[in-house]
């Protein structure tokens, strides 16, 4: 036990600064954003993707984070589980604190630029599933439901940064290239898989697609699954210094 | 509190790189793990502290597998070639998180040496040259208080006078307290007066593992004019040879005659000379 | 002070501290540095410097004062001299007619020799 709360308070710590900095420089994209359309009186610009874009933050710290955390804790006298599990869990208290954070600043803004007609500022819940394009209209239960789903996108991109952090450290050379070739081949083999899927399961996939509870439910499986896998390879890869 | 290795084997593709080495730490001694580049010794502290994994045989602290195992995890310490902390650390933090970690940790003391050794705290690690990353680490190993510390070269890149002050304060230390120390180093004769039991690694096997003085009581040095050493050394456990001119130095296995010809001189062996009399024999003896 | 390797670390620590009591350089009563201040200035194990030690302990030249420190046996320093007295003959006597015997040297040479050191020599 007395492990646990020194490895968790580090990583929690280090993670801090780190989301504070992405909080406050996605603000100041806002603003930057609502001077250009009071300026250029333009008001179809739009702040739609901070969810993803929340995501795809914490990939990076995912990925990062999960080899500085075995290493410390590998210098330190601190077991790969106990490591692992300590930062998962901090990650998700930040995708936590990030989706709620990200929510509020969303409505605050929106609730600001309301009266002024100036750009949308809304999130994929809201589009995906209310068509709406103003975060402000949003009644608190929808909220909820906004926070949730961003919260399930960030685990998601979480367990996506942690695999791939886990395959590279783990994989020889080899290993290595036929997993970049294997990524490179996605983008290409990606529009000819959905071309087909769209063709024959449309109708299935718009229902699957169409109830956000579903969307979610995946989304957290896969995190799931994806931290498992990394947890299997965490087991044996090698500790060793980073750059 | 003892640490046994239980045939332990790491393989590297088609390289062996421990080859079912079995021994075990007791507490209270300096070690020496001695051993060529590529004998396997620094692979071996890495498997201890769950660096790397075995490919088989097991490690255990108190009869506690250290894979994967935090009590067992706990009692260690590795001072690496190169440590294990986010680059972007500063020196002082990085003493303050390994205090949060080791409870033991003696930061009044760890904060003196930096002093004497002139380790600047606010550099961050990536900022320190070789030797005083070195020394940063040292520091770290002197003053964490663990049951174990291993050192794995810890004075690369150390000047002269630093690599004392190193020897002087590990001597210090182990004199006023409880903790047992690993030295895996090349330069033995700086060290041999202050490693007590000596374990000596030869491509992956155990060569040696005794008291150091019990294992430079069993050979010796014979000296003198050719032809006698020859006739002395017939029929003995020869180690290694050295020919200057009609003078010939040997390394024998086992303990001089009390009979000795007047013109040879029979002389005990530094734990260098010993060790290196003994990769000598290995590469004599190597089966192709 | 150097510790070379051709005796046991602990033996040749032994051996300093009694040359040491034999000068007067460590007086009878007096306390001599500890272990771990053997042990820190020659970089040697203190294992090893507690043997030496004990060898002078075991033979009434050291005592132990508990919680102060190590002190020299009141009568110590003629006890050594008898001591390495008595061993002259072995440690010094023996290899020096060995030497000379190998320089062909005769018993009146070598007696002449010994008259001019204790002459010229203090």
């Amino acid at each position: 036990m007395g492990k646990a709360k020194p490895m968790l308070r580090f990583q929690l710590r280090d993670q801090l600064p780190a989301d504070l900095i992405f909080i406050a420089a996605n603000i100041g994209i806002v603003v930057i954003l609502m001077i250009i359309t009071h300026v250029t009186g333009d008001a179809s610009g739009s702040y739609t993707s901070i969810g993803l874009s929340t995501g795809i933050y914490m990939l990076v710290i995912a990925s990062v984070g999960l080899r500085s955390s075995l290493r410390l804790g590998a210098q330190l006298g601190v077991s790969r589980n106990r490591c692992f599990g300590d930062f998962v869990l901090s990650l998700i208290l930040s995708s936590f604190a990030l989706a709620i954070t990200i929510e509020i600043v969303l409505s605050v803004f929106s609730a600001a630029t309301a009266s002024s007609g100036m750009c949308h500022f809304t999130d994929l819940f809201a589009m995906l599933y209310l068509g709406e394009l103003d975060a402000g209209a949003l009644s608190l239960s929808q909220h909820l439901l906004s926070t949730i789903f961003n919260l399930c996108i960030i685990l998601f991109c979480t367990a996506i940064g942690a695999i791939f952090s886990m395959l590279f450290w783990r994989l020889n050379r080899l290993g290595r290239t036929i997993l970049v070739i294997l990524l490179i081949a996605i983008p290409f083999c990606f529009p000819m898989f959905l071309v087909y899927s769209l063709s024959t399961h449309l109708p299935a996939l718009f229902f699957f697609v169409g109830k956000p509870t579903n969307v979610m439910a995946v989304l957290l499986l896969s995190a799931v699954v994806l931290f498992f896998l990394s947890w299997l390879l965490s087991r044996t890869v090698h500790i060793r210094p980073g750059k | 509190m003892s640490i046994e290795f239980e045939q332990v084997t790491k393989r590297y593709g088609s390289t062996t790189a421990l080859d079912g080495i079995s021994l075990t730490l007791e507490q209270g001694h300096i070690y020496g793990l001695l051993g060529n580049n590529g004998a396997g010794k620094s692979t071996l502290l890495s498997i201890l502290t769950d660096r790397q994994v075995a490919d088989s045989g097991e490690i255990r602290v108190d009869g506690q597998p250290t894979h994967n195992n935090n009590n067992a995890l706990k009692n260690l310490f590795l001072v690496g070639e190169q440590d294990l902390f986010p680059t972007g650390l500063k020196v002082e933090r990085a003493f303050r998180v390994t205090a949060d970690f080791y409870p033991d940790f003696d930061m009044d003391y760890a904060l003196a040496l930096a002093k004497k050794f002139e380790l600047p705290m606010k550099k961050k690690l990536n900022a320190l040259s070789t030797g005083y990353g070195s020394i940063f680490r040292l520091i770290l190993g002197l003053s964490v208080n663990a049951p174990y510390v291993f050192f794995d070269e810890p004075v690369l890149g150390l000047d002269a006078r630093h690599r004392e002050l190193f020897y002087q304060s590990l001597a210090e230390k182990f004199s006023v307290s409880e903790g047992t120390y690993l030295l895996s180093t090349h330069l033995i004769a700086e060290a041999e007066n202050l490693i007590d039991h000596t374990i000596i690694i030869h491509q992956g096997r155990l060569l040696c593992d005794g008291p150091t003085d019990a294992l430079l009581d069993q050979v010796y040095s014979l000296s003198g004019p050719a032809a006698a050493v020859d006739s002395a050394m017939a029929g003995k456990d020869v180690l290694s040879i050295q020919s200057l001119g009609g003078l010939k130095t040997v390394a024998i296995q086992g303990t001089p005659a009390l009979d000795l010809p007047s013109e040879l001189a029979a002389g005990r062996l530094g734990l260098q000379d010993y060790f290196i009399a003994l990769q000598e024999f290995q590469e004599k003896t190597r089966t192709f | 002070m150097q510790f070379g390797g051709d005796k046991p670390i602990f033996l040749q620590l032994a051996e300093q501290l009694e040359d040491g009591i034999l000068s007067g350089a460590f007086p009878e009563e007096g306390q001599i540095p500890s272990i771990t201040e053997y042990a820190s200035t020659y970089k040697i194990n203190p294992a090893t410097a507690l043997k030496g030690v004990n060898l002078l302990v075991d033979a009434g030249l050291l005592y132990k004062k508990r919680g102060v420190g190590m002190f020299v046996t009141q009568g110590a320093q003629e006890a050594l001299r008898q001591r390495r007295s008595e061993a002259f003959y072995q440690d010094y006597i023996v290899t020096l007619v060995r030497k000379a015997k190998g320089l062909n040297m005769s018993l009146e040479q070598l007696t002449a020799l010994l008259e001019k050191g204790y002459q010229h020599v203090d």
